[in-house]
């Protein structure tokens, strides 16, 4: 074994690996924020640092909420939108009565969500550098990456909505979703489908799908990859598409719409079969 | 001075290339699909992944169908950027459940292989600039994936019987990478005997997120 590899493995020892999961992990994540919301409360109406732990735990509050918004089973989401909604009122509460600090971009949040994502920002950012976890930063991207993939291009329709586009039954957009046909991904609740998976028809035609959509979800499923990546995928510059296409396309969704569907099936072998 | 595709065949299918040596034991490395974890960190099935991990493409940058090439990186962070990041202005979006399906795994070189050398002075001692890598020609047009795999192509048939690759990343040029060209089942087996299989997925790696601390990335995790 070669000295990297040897100091690789001497690096993730169990040790590491499990500070970094605990750093990570849903379960203690949750448990975190329950033990300690009436110390974070205080921290804040005190003015005081928070640390650490107490920063992580008001970020996974940011996922919490979303996933509150993704539970199924009632009950369940009836108890946890009690507990935390009671501890949300008292963070908002405090930052409201914080009052010295005109110009926090908290206050310029535009919904639940943008304002939860501005305050774990607002404190993730405000501490030093070595107490900011990597993982927890790169964690608050994605929650604002969320929001912005949900909007661009056109944005989502409901499932009824897209049906009503497409002409069939309400339930057929959630059956071709289980059947890797459509992309959707859970938000608030419901099924979304993102609007810029429908080909635009010229007049005289339906609208449908485009044509290489159920491909590359296919390569993505096989890849382990959810739909968020494909999300990612189709509204994100690739540099292996605009090689493939000599600079005429950067967005692989762009590609499609300009019929290049076996370019972009290529591409998405590129990107999720990792070559 | 450039090479026109022309030139490609006769110049780099036929001279003695300045190569540099990745000596046997070196430590190269490759991201790959997780086939099966127990408690989501620990590998089962070794052998299964072991055909995963050396996986010979006939895709991407330098390989084509009949060229096949086994992509590794010099380092573990290279090979991470190299393979998942496809947009290097936005750096690395990428959901939780993806990271948890793929792990870094590493190969100790079995024997010395001898590599084309497309980096630092060596670049120009081969008659091939960064162009190579998608820029422009001579002549202004886009040197594209189609142009490499055609170098690719033309060294893999040069008599001095190169084993691949070694060029720069596209994503940080400070990171190296290898493309190694599939020449006989020998290689093949061993390469796989040489494998050492990561203990976890990368979701579990401090090092991954580690990188954007010390620059090298923006990483964004979609959970």
């Amino acid at each position: 074994m070669g000295n990297e590899a040897k100091k690789h493995r001497k690096n993730s020892g169990d040790a590491e690996r499990q500070h970094t999961a605990r750093h990570l992990d849903d379960g203690s994540n949750m448990a975190l924020l329950i033990d300690q919301s009436e110390e974070i409360s205080d921290s804040l109406k005190r003015g005081k640092q928070l640390s650490p732990d107490q920063s992580r735990s008001l970020l996974y509050l940011v996922n919490v909420v979303s996933n509150i918004k993704d539970t199924e089973n009632i009950a369940e989401k009836k108890k946890w939108i009690s507990v935390f909604s009671n501890r949300l009122k008292r963070f908002t509460d405090v930052l409201k009565s914080a009052g010295d600090k005109p110009n926090l971009s908290i206050y310029q949040a535009e919904n639940d969500m943008e304002f939860l994502l501005e305050i774990a920002n607002e404190y993730l950012e405000g501490l030093p550098q070595y107490l900011r976890t990597p993982g927890s930063m790169a964690l608050l991207r994605g929650a604002r990456a969320k929001l912005r993939l949900l909007d661009e291009n056109g944005g989502c329709l409901s499932g009824s909505e897209l049906a009503e586009l497409l002409g069939v039954d309400r339930n057929t957009p959630r059956k071709k979703h289980t059947d890797d046909k459509f992309i959707a991904i859970k938000s608030g609740g419901r099924l979304r489908y993102p609007i810029w998976q429908i080909h635009q028809p010229t007049p005289g035609e339906a609208f449908k799908v485009l044509p290489g959509i159920s491909d590359v979800i296919e390569i993505a499923k096989r890849a382990g990859a959810s739909s968020w990546d494909l999300f990612s995928f189709f509204l994100t510059d690739n540099i292996h598409l605009v090689e493939e296409s000599n600079s005429a396309y950067s967005l692989p969704i762009d590609a499609l719409k300009a019929k290049n569907k076996k370019m972009v099936v290529c591409v998405a072998e590129m990107t999720f079969d990792l070559e | 001075m450039h090479l026109t595709n022309e030139q490609v065949n006769t110049f780099l299918a036929s001279d003695e290339l300045a190569t540099r040596s990745l000596d046997r034991d070196t430590t190269l490395w490759r991201i790959h699909h997780k086939n099966c974890v127990i408690d989501n960190r620990v590998f089962e099935e070794a052998q299964n992944l072991r055909h995963e991990i050396i996986h010979w493409s006939s895709g991407g940058r330098f390989g084509s169908p009949g060229n096949e090439v086994l992509y590794l990186g010099a380092s573990r962070e290279g090979a991470f950027l190299e393979t998942l990041c496809t947009n290097p202005s936005l750096g690395i979006e990428v959901s939780r459940s993806r990271l948890q399906n793929l792990a870094c795994s590493s190969i100790d070189l079995p024997r010395n292989l001898q590599m084309v050398d497309f980096t630092s002075k060596n670049l120009l001692k081969n008659r091939v600039d960064s162009n190579v890598f998608g820029a422009t020609d001579d002549n202004g047009h886009r040197r594209t994936y189609a142009f490499a795999r055609e170098i690719s192509k033309a060294i893999k048939n040069n008599p001095n019987n190169y084993d691949g690759l070694l060029f720069q990343s596209r994503v940080n040029p400070d990171n190296r990478n290898i493309a190694v060209f599939f020449q006989s089942d020998t290689l093949w087996r061993e390469l796989q005997s040489s494998i050492v299989i990561a203990d976890q997925t990368l979701f579990y790696e401090p090092w991954v997120y580690q990188m954007q601390i010390d620059g090298l990335i923006n990483l964004t995790v979609i959970d």
